[in-house]
């Protein structure tokens, strides 16, 4: 042994290291500056507020220290088996993961003043909050901290690509099946990435906690007011006067009027350009690509349902509270009266919705009126063409005729526009995407809804016309694919996707008009966007929602799914992605659709009727199956009827009023006990009637 | 009771459901473009039948089949039960694939021998599943050009050529007219592992049932 190890005399413990760090000073990869990022601890008696954290370039380090610190990267919070030299005891050390270092290992204590070139460093005391950007296929994961004395630090870069410390663990990882990153950021799982352990090891010094209002920027100790007043980055960027938002709280950190360290001074407009505009980088091969990423969704899924499982499926103490509120069984949940609410009726006629507008076309009741007598009852199918545009929000609801008028001329130019704009573009028609795009539309218009009156094959139409599939002689399937083209160029960035085809259907079936179906399409499309997004997140979301909403709602059978392997779910996929149409009759869907688009209760009311799904054949399932193949094939078999459709969705509509009291109990005692939160955010939103939309961000490309 | 015959019976569309003294659970994964049939093969082989209007697949569909074989020597029943994922063509949804071959003995890629362009993405799965077999996994790669029924045999050069590349074996088939299917789950069916059947259920249950006859 060395007496480098055991001396501590003028240097620091080491908690945490990672190599192979940058800062990226200009565009160019030679402005780079290669350092080790660290947590230290001065002496034993160092408190975990004193604790530092820095920055080092390795052009300041002696070699000694840059051996230590690589040799901590590698194995200091992993433990090793083979020989190292700052090893005791080859036998004692063993492979672990608790982020507690395994060796003690010390380097010349880090200066905390940014006198030195680009060093710089802060204690966890005065550390306010960090902003985290994980990897993406442009960029590369990067972290900034913000201190409390204002100065503002560059972004720290992980080059995992190149650290073999990064390397090591993403491959335990992998090894334990666990590629996925320990620190949830954006409220959806990302890929492991090299800052992640840094803020993994942090959490053991101090308390970090992402801001609700903008998840990737973790308050450090934060004080209750410090999470309330934090605003998050965009508020500020939509904000017309921005100074005065600036003075509030610790914002004015994060600002690029805060006072500038010497060394960042002169480099910090590049810095922050740099920041703002990532190079876009080939993937790495060494990260986990997109494909094994989503590979690992299910499985993710009932990780994550493991987690939150002991949790959701309530303890005696949630139980006996509910039971004393809301009576046993939770019978004063649902009253006589809400049953008798929630009971179906016949559809809304032309004439009662006449009576519902003025003569100037100008609703006579509230909305929410008009929305009630739709949910519990449907459209009746005269009414359908003219309701359904209102419902879907082509037009406003407080349009008078007049103005609906004019708005209709608009939409019709409008469609126009972008219709002719693709018809008429040789340059863009020869593109491979748009060939690419159109042969896939043209694919699926020719097997959309065929066994529909007006979709069926005409006579002069044989079956092995599918040999050049561009050839569409039902003018119906015409009309659809030149508006799933038109709507492929419309919104360039998520591009035709499979399923879309069933979603315009049954729109084009009640409505006709060209124009105010491509309309009507659009406005679906941007609550069913989500589902369609290349990374899938949108879906995953949504199926580990009704996981949780499962958990929560019926944990007896949630614990029999979870013992035939089927409480990933996965046989809602495909009844979420297009809301049911290929489970139920097409005449049932245009009802069922007209309910979930009133968003009466919650705008993910079709999480409740999923809900409403697993509740009517729970019986069943429970006594009979038990192996996953069964299960799943009991599902994807389910045909079910109109009168499936009105017993489900007045189960979903008690579901859901039993869930919103529970949720309300559970809230008044969390509230009253300061405790932490039961009901996670995703499933509160359920509450919500406000439209989840998520929009594609990453441009179509040839597939 | 006797024990139906079920000699020279290949299929369960006999009339008689034989008892399997063995079984075993065979998981098949379909991938390949969207269109080149997938969906219209599975529908083959697991009701014998065809529909041209049959929707696309979203996400993937998952389908069971029975299916009870003798063995010629023993006269011994074996069945197989058939679970079978197909997988929707775009790559919006193939990203998904992994999930549905992850824990699949067989890979059956589909190709559309009048779209040569189906045929490049077919190599595109091989590749992907032979990256995956590396990694100590074992799925049986089959290629399969399917509508044999509308081939003119236009690109018959081209994909001998590739085949011959590949080495994995290779099936012409017609989902429309049922040719080559029978092959293609025959030739699925004679390599399986002997070790992976296991006593069968049925023969289980059926003790289980005489059991109950006997003591009531
Ligand atoms: N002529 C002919 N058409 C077929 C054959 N197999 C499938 N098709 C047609 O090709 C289209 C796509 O078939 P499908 O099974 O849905 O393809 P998948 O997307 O790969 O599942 C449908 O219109 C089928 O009717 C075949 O063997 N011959
Ligand atoms: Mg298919």
């Amino acid at each position: 042994m060395t007496d480098h190890v055991t001396s501590t005399a003028g240097k620091s413990q080491l908690l945490y290291a990672k190599s192979k760090v940058f800062l990226h000073l200009t565009k160019h990869k030679t402005g780079n500056v290669e350092g080790f990022l660290t947590i230290t601890k001065r002496t034993a008696s160092t408190s975990n507020k004193e604790l530092a954290i820095n920055f080092i370039p390795k052009s300041i380090l002696n070699s000694e220290d840059v051996k230590t610190l690589e040799w901590f990267d590698l194995y200091g919070l992993d433990g090793e088996k083979e020989y190292s030299p700052y090893h005791e005891d080859a036998n004692q050390t063993k492979q672990s993961s608790s982020n507690e270092p395994v060796k003690k290992a010390y380097i010349t204590r880090p200066s905390n003043s940014s006198s030195t070139a680009y060093a710089f460093g802060v204690t966890i005391g005065s550390l306010y909050s960090i902003a985290v950007r994980p990897p993406s296929i442009h960029w590369k994961g990067s972290i900034i901290l913000h201190s409390t004395l204002g100065e503002r630090l560059p972004p720290i870069f992980f080059h995992d690509d190149e650290c073999p410390g990064f390397k090591r663990e993403l491959s335990r990882k992998r090894k334990q099946f666990q590629p996925f990153s320990e620190n949830n950021l954006k409220g959806g799982e990302i890929p492991y990435w090299g800052g992640d352990r840094f803020i993994t090891v942090l959490r053991k010094y101090a308390a970090v906690e992402a801001n609700p209002a903008e998840k990737t920027i973790l308050m450090i100790n934060p004080t209750p007011s410090d999470l309330s007043t934090f605003i998050p980055q965009d508020a500020i960027e939509r904000s017309n006067d921005k100074t005065s938002l600036f003075g509030q709280g610790k914002w004015k950190l994060l600002t690029t009027m805060a006072k500038l360290t010497n060394f960042t001074k002169n480099k910090v407009n590049e810095v922050a350009q740099n920041f703002e505009q990532p190079e876009v980088k080939a993937i790495s091969e060494d990260f986990e690509s997109a494909r094994v990423y989503l590979a690992k969704w299910a499985l993710s899924i009932e990780e994550e349902a493991n987690r939150t499982r002991s949790k959701l499926i309530l303890n005696d103490d949630y139980k006996s509270l509910l039971i004393e509120k809301l009576g046993k069984d939770f019978s004063s949940l649902v009253t006589p009266q809400d049953i008798n609410n929630a009971s179906r009726k016949d559809p809304l006629k032309k004439a009662e919705w006449d009576s519902y507008f003025d003569t100037n076309g100008l609703p006579k009741i509230t909305i929410q009126e008009i929305k009630d007598r739709i949910f519990h009852g449907g459209v009746d199918p005269e009414i359908r063409p003219q309701v359904w545009p209102y419902l879907l929000q082509v037009y406003p609801w407080d349009v008078s005729t007049q103005e609906k008028h004019s708005l209709e001329i608009t939409l019709q130019e409008q469609y126009l526009d972008l219709k002719t704009c693709w018809q008429t573009d040789i340059n863009k028609r020869e593109t491979d995407l748009f060939k690419d795009q159109k042969f896939r539309i043209e694919k699926d218009i020719n097997r959309t809804d065929r066994d529909i009156s007006i979709f069926k094959r005409l006579p002069e139409e044989t079956s092995d016309d599918n040999e050049d599939v561009s050839v569409i002689k039902n003018p119906n399937l015409n009309t659809l694919r030149t508006i799933l083209i038109t709507y492929n160029e419309l919104n360039a960035n998520l591009g035709y996707v499979q399923g879309m085809n069933d979603l315009l259907s049954p729109l084009y079936y009640v409505i006709r008009d060209e124009t105010i179906v491509f309309w009507s399409f659009v406005k679906f499309m941007d609550r069913m966007e989500r589902n369609f997004v290349r990374d899938q997140s949108g879906m995953r979301l949504q199926m580990k929602t009704l996981n949780e909403l499962t958990q929560f709602m019926l944990p007896e059978f949630y614990l029999h799914l979870e013992k035939c392997e089927s409480n990933n779910l996965f046989f809602f996929f495909r009844m979420l992605l297009v809301w049911f149409k290929r489970e139920f009759p097409y005449e049932t869907i245009l009802k069922l659709w007209e309910i979930f688009w009133t968003d009466y209760y919650s705008s993910q009311f079709h999480l409740f009727f999923a809900l409403a799904l697993l509740d009517k054949h729970s019986n069943t399932i429970i006594n009979n199956l038990s192996r996953f193949d069964e299960v799943l094939k009991y599902f994807n078999d389910l045909s079910m009827t109109e009168n499936d459709v009105d017993d489900l969705l007045m189960r979903a509509e008690l579901l859901f009023l039993k869930f919103r009291s529970m949720v309300n109990v559970i809230d008044i005692k969390e509230r009253y006990e300061g405790s932490a939160q039961l009901i996670s955010s995703d499933l509160r939103d359920l509450i919500g009637t406000e439209l989840v939309i998520q929009k594609e961000n990453e441009p179509c490309s040839v597939e | 009771m006797a024990r139906p015959s079920v000699q020279n019976k290949r299929s369960s569309q006999s009339l008689f459901t034989p008892i399997a003294s063995k079984e075993a659970d065979l998981k098949i994964v379909l991938l390949g473009e969207s269109a080149v049939g997938k969906s219209s093969l599975v529908t083959r082989f697991a009701s014998n039948a065809f529909d041209a209007d049959k929707e696309s697949t979203i996400g993937a569909a998952f389908i069971v089949k029975k299916y009870y074989v003798t063995d010629p020597e023993t006269n011994e029943v074996k069945l197989i039960n058939f679970q079978i994922w197909d997988t929707a063509g775009q790559e919006r949804y193939q990203s998904l694939a992994p999930m549905y071959y992850r824990n699949a003995s067989v890979a059956i890629i589909v190709f559309d021998l009048t779209d040569i362009s189906s045929l490049t993405k077919a190599e595109f799965w091989i590749a992907e599943l032979e990256a995956y077999n590396r990694e100590e996994h074992k799925i049986q790669i089959l290629l399969v050009g399917n509508k044999s029924d509308l081939s003119k045999n236009e690109n018959d050069n081209q994909i001998s050529e590739t085949v011959e590349r590949l080495k994995v074996p290779y099936f012409k088939t017609s989902a429309k007219e049922g040719t080559g299917v029978d092959e293609l789950f025959k030739y699925i069916v004679d390599s399986i592992d002997d070790g992976i059947f296991v006593e069968s259920r049925e023969t289980l249950d059926l003790d289980q049932k005489s059991k109950k006859s006997s003591c009531c």
